[in-house]
């Protein structure tokens, strides 16, 4: 293979898969596709926040021209599913159905119309007539805990997750002890994109296809083939091209109703979201309540720490028991901890579903636990850099939960050239000359994080890959890809092409089919790169010593007298004798009578870490409550960058989302009738391009030794430090303790009110 | 209404009612799917077109402006099989990632330049402030705004 220092692909800055298609308007996304009797789906949302539907009038809607069907609790099926189940063996709460008579929030479905139109769809909806009979409500978290609160699902409100002990946290013994309490605002993924379905039952051999823009096309089978009864090998679904997911892609929400219609009407049918539809009956961000407490040794050793997490699921439990487990676990990851207590609790309320969010708790974690090391390192008077070098992991350390080494991960190193190229000192002693002003404050803060690059050891962790040459000596790569847009199939690509050495031009590598794809979860857990990216390389090279043996027999030589270079075997003492892999195709087919092919299966036997520090500067008006974040860098351990400027855009992605979590997004629902109170981007806050700071990117390149390349993740670690470092700052500024997010105006100046 | 008018360069007239939503018969009625829909209340920009030289929210006009007016959507930007210079700097500058935002930032960034060859840092982020993007953090976006005007201006000179 080639050395590093002759890469022809990796770490090479090349154009995105499809950016010709989508800078040209030419590539379909789901919503794009058009068919000829192509129908459409709306749904009519509840108007009440809990209670049970009384009656259900749809002979109005039913006869408006056009109108196919309209589907209520009435007259589809009883089964209930879940939306986050990936696969068949997994163990789900299962409360969702198509639609229900008990109507547990605000906006929920009631009713699905599918006419030939969106607004024919639309207008009958409006014609549908409800009567409820409403029940009590729990709308927040904390009347959701109440002994006498109603209970939203007959299991209760509450699902406790196992807890996490290590060590003896209640009987551990240090010089300090520090509690803190955060709290986590909902916000919206805001996919640009919003969410679409497409199911088409194809009469003509009985097979129900499905479109969607998703992050499990085997997940989504499973789950519609089951409800339907149907053999999963009837049921083929394929990844649409995909504008964004953040993690709300990841759970099966619109595709069983789409599937229904379709099987129902026999039809083509298609469901596209709006934004308000997108923000109410998809998912948010969870909101949470994390109390920390630690014991700290005076020289600022830790000597436990013991979390407790409350998160609001929303009306639905779905995934949210898994991803409360599932912080829990990102405990292990960052601090050498000998002691850890860690307990948690998913909770019902009747307001919209929460989900998966990028990073699946890391975030959570990131800001409860930073945020309370700061205020730590305040109150100790140690710097909080100084606090996190005393502390972190080391490279190969135990991740003590996971019970696996967190890999060749560089706390050290991001948080030494993160502070240095940030000028962290000398920034401190800036902002306090600045301070003197009358209105404006600025403050520094950090904070340092991890994810994963895969879900082992929480489960086998495979990736499939399965690679065909062709007669002309082009490839076909198959394996389960899930591209969310982040240059995931272009990075599989160059690694197909670093391997075979050949025109990355050469190389087409679709996305999951499940018809034709190998199996695969699905691309979440940041996993791609490192499982899929082995995947694909192992295959690779398993598919050159195949060639090799082909060559060895066209060019009757031994093998290893071989070389291999740029798509060519030629004899070593005699380069003459050669043979491309168009020969070796050829060869092997007209020859051998053999087609050359290979599948591989990759267990990921680890996931390494992906250290990360966020280093903030902050200018808060004490006038307005207003923050802007001046300046900032991202610190990250990425293994090896395989496609560095998209990395990039990456980092500045997670950046705008960190500071969206710390200083402005925020979907309120109404505390006493569960009415979501920001359903659009009118008065939703977010970091456009004007507010958007000046930021930089370090990546620690020090190669993973079973990374592809070296190789680790990048998409979801991105946004885990910024706004933990963001709060820091604000409290540096300001000199206050503030532990929530996000810090709008109004908390910024009731702080500012209570310090006077 | 009988409506006359330019669409990527190309003379049309068409039987359209006055106040359909501009996006949906770009989208719906013909065909032409680059233009996207991502919040409805002219916020996002991902329904971008150009009008008369000016950029505007598709999901905020409706057909009947378009008499006498000349249209230009994504699919117009490239012309006998090259790229507009706007289209080549985001793909060389890594501008494009899940590409759902890209027809209407490339289309706001074509009617700055339009309006002003020689943009400003400060008039480039000002100019796509109603265009989110959410898979980065906008950098690679300005830069190829900012190469494309460079290049532009290189090849006019």
């Amino acid at each position: 293979m080639r050395k590093e220092k002759d890469y022809q692909y990796i770490g090479k800055e090349l154009s995105n898969d499809m950016s010709y298609g989508k800078v040209t308007g030419n590539v379909k996304y789901c919503g794009d596709m058009q068919s000829i009797g192509m129908l459409h789906m709306k749904l009519k949302p509840s108007t009440i926040a809990h209670g049970y539907i009384k009656n259900i009038d749809i002979s109005e809607a039913e006869s408006v021209e056009g109108v196919k069907a309209v589907y209520t609790y009435l007259n589809t099926p009883d089964t209930e599913f879940d939306r986050g189940r990936v696969a068949n063996y997994e163990n789900v709460p299962y409360q969702e159905k198509l639609f229900n008579r008990h109507i547990r929030f605000m906006g929920e479905r009631v009713a699905g119309v599918v006419a030939v139109s969106e607004e024919i769809a639309d207008y009958a909806c409006q014609k549908i007539k409800v009567e409820y009979e409403e029940l009590p409500t729990a709308i927040t978290v904390e009347d959701a805990l109440k002994v006498d609160a109603v209970k939203i699902h007959k299991e209760g409100n509450i699902c406790v997750v196992p807890e996490i002990n290590y060590g003896d946290y209640d009987g551990c013994v240090a010089e300090n002890y520090h509690k803190s309490k955060t709290h986590m605002g909902r916000i919206t993924h805001l996919t640009m994109e919003t969410h679409a379905s497409r199911a088409l039952f194809e009469k003509s051999t009985g097979k129900l296809i499905i479109w969607s823009p998703c992050q499990t096309a085997f997940g989504i089978r499973s789950t519609i083939a089951d409800f339907f009864n149907m053999p999963y090998s009837k049921v083929r679904v394929i990844k649409a091209v995909m504008g964004g997911s953040f993690g709300c892609k990841q759970e099966t929400i619109l595709e069983p109703l789409t599937a229904y219609a379709a099987i129902h009407l026999k039809a083509d049918v298609k469901l596209v979201f709006t934004r308000e539809e997108q923000i109410i009956n998809t998912m948010l961000k969870h909101n949470a309540d994390i109390t920390v407490e630690s014991k700290i040794h005076k020289d600022g050793i830790i000597e436990g720490l013991s979390v407790s997490a409350v998160l609001d699921s929303g009306a639905y439990q779905t995934i949210t028991p898994s991803y409360t487990s599932t912080m829990g676990g990102k405990l292990g990851k960052v601090y050498r901890l000998s002691n850890l207590h860690y307990d948690g609790k998913s909770v019902c309320t009747n307001t919209p579903i929460n989900g998966s969010f990028r990073s699946w708790g890391s975030c959570e974690i990131a800001l409860a636990l930073e945020n309370h090391l700061n205020l730590v390192a305040e109150e100790m008077k140690i710097d909080p850099i100084e606090l996190r070098l005393k502390n972190v992991k080391n490279e190969y350390e135990m991740d003590i939960i996971k019970k696996v080494p967190i890999g060749n991960a560089h706390f050290k190193k991001c948080l030494i050239q993160g502070r240095d190229a940030f000028e962290w000192e000398k920034r401190k002693k800036e902002c306090e000359e600045k301070n003197k002003s009358v209105r404006y404050r600025y403050g520094i803060g950090m904070a340092v994080s991890s994810h994963t690059s895969s879900f082992y050891p929480y489960m086998v962790d495979m990736a499939n890959a399965a690679i065909h040459l062709q007669e002309d000596g082009s490839l076909i790569v198959n394996v389960g890809i899930h591209d969310h847009g982040c240059g995931t199939v272009l990075a599989m690509k160059k690694i197909a092409a670093e391997v075979m050495e050949m025109d990355i031009e050469l190389i087409e590598l679709g996305e999951v089919d499940t018809e034709v794809s190998l199996y695969d979860y699905g691309c979440y857990a940041s996993r791609t790169v490192y499982c899929l990216g082995n995947a694909v390389k192992h295959c690779c090279e398993k598919l050159l010593v195949k060639a090799r043996t082909v060559a060895s027999i066209a060019l009757q030589c031994n093998d290893r007298h071989l070389i291999y270079e740029d798509g060519v075997f030629y004899k070593e003492n005699n380069p003459k004798l050669r043979i491309d892999l168009k020969g070796v195709s050829k060869y092997c087919i007209t020859v051998m009578g053999e087609d050359v092919y290979e599948t591989y299966s990759y267990n990921a036997s680890e996931g390494p870490g992906v250290p990360a520090a966020h280093f903030t500067e902050v200018e808060v008006d004490t006038f307005t409550g207003m923050v802007r974040v001046v300046d900032c860098l991202s610190v990250h351990d990425i293994g090896k960058a395989i496609n560095p400027e998209i990395c990039r855009g990456q980092v500045g992605s997670g950046i705008q989302q960190g500071i969206g979590i710390a200083l402005c997004e925020d979907i309120k629902i109404h505390p006493k009738t569960g009415k979501t109170l920001i359903d659009n981007l009118k008065n939703y806050e977010v970091t456009n391009a004007f507010d958007m700071p000046d930021y930089k990117t370090i990546f620690i390149e020090e190669e993973e030794e079973n990374g592809p390349f070296g190789a680790k993740s990048i998409g979801e670690v991105v946004v885990v430090p910024v706004a933990p470092a963001i709060v820091a700052a604000v409290n540096h500024a300001l000199g206050t303790k503030l532990t929530e997010a996000p810090l709008t105006p109004s908390v910024i100046l009731e702080a500012l009110y209570e310090e006077n | 209404m009988k409506l006359n008018f330019i669409l990527n360069g190309e003379n049309m007239n068409i039987d359209v009612p006055g106040e359909r939503r501009l996006l949906d018969f770009i989208r719906e009625d013909l065909h032409l799917t680059g233009t996207k829909e991502g919040c409805s209340v002219g916020e996002c920009g991902a329904c971008t077109v150009i009008l008369n030289n000016k950029a505007i929210h598709s999901c905020m006009t409706v057909v009947g402006q378009l008499e006498g007016g000349e249209l230009i959507t994504i699919e117009g930007l490239e012309k006998n099989g090259e790229l507009d210079a706007i289209q080549k700097s985001f793909i060389k500058k890594s501008a494009i990632q899940c590409g759902f935002c890209t027809s209407g930032m490339v289309m706001t960034a074509k009617a700055l330049l339009f309006s002003n060859p020689h943009p400003t840092d400060e008039e480039i982020k000002k100019a796509i402030s109603g265009n989110l993007c959410r898979c980065s953090g906008y950098k690679e976006i300005k830069e190829s705004i900012k190469d494309a005007a460079y290049n532009s201006n290189k090849e006019e000179s």
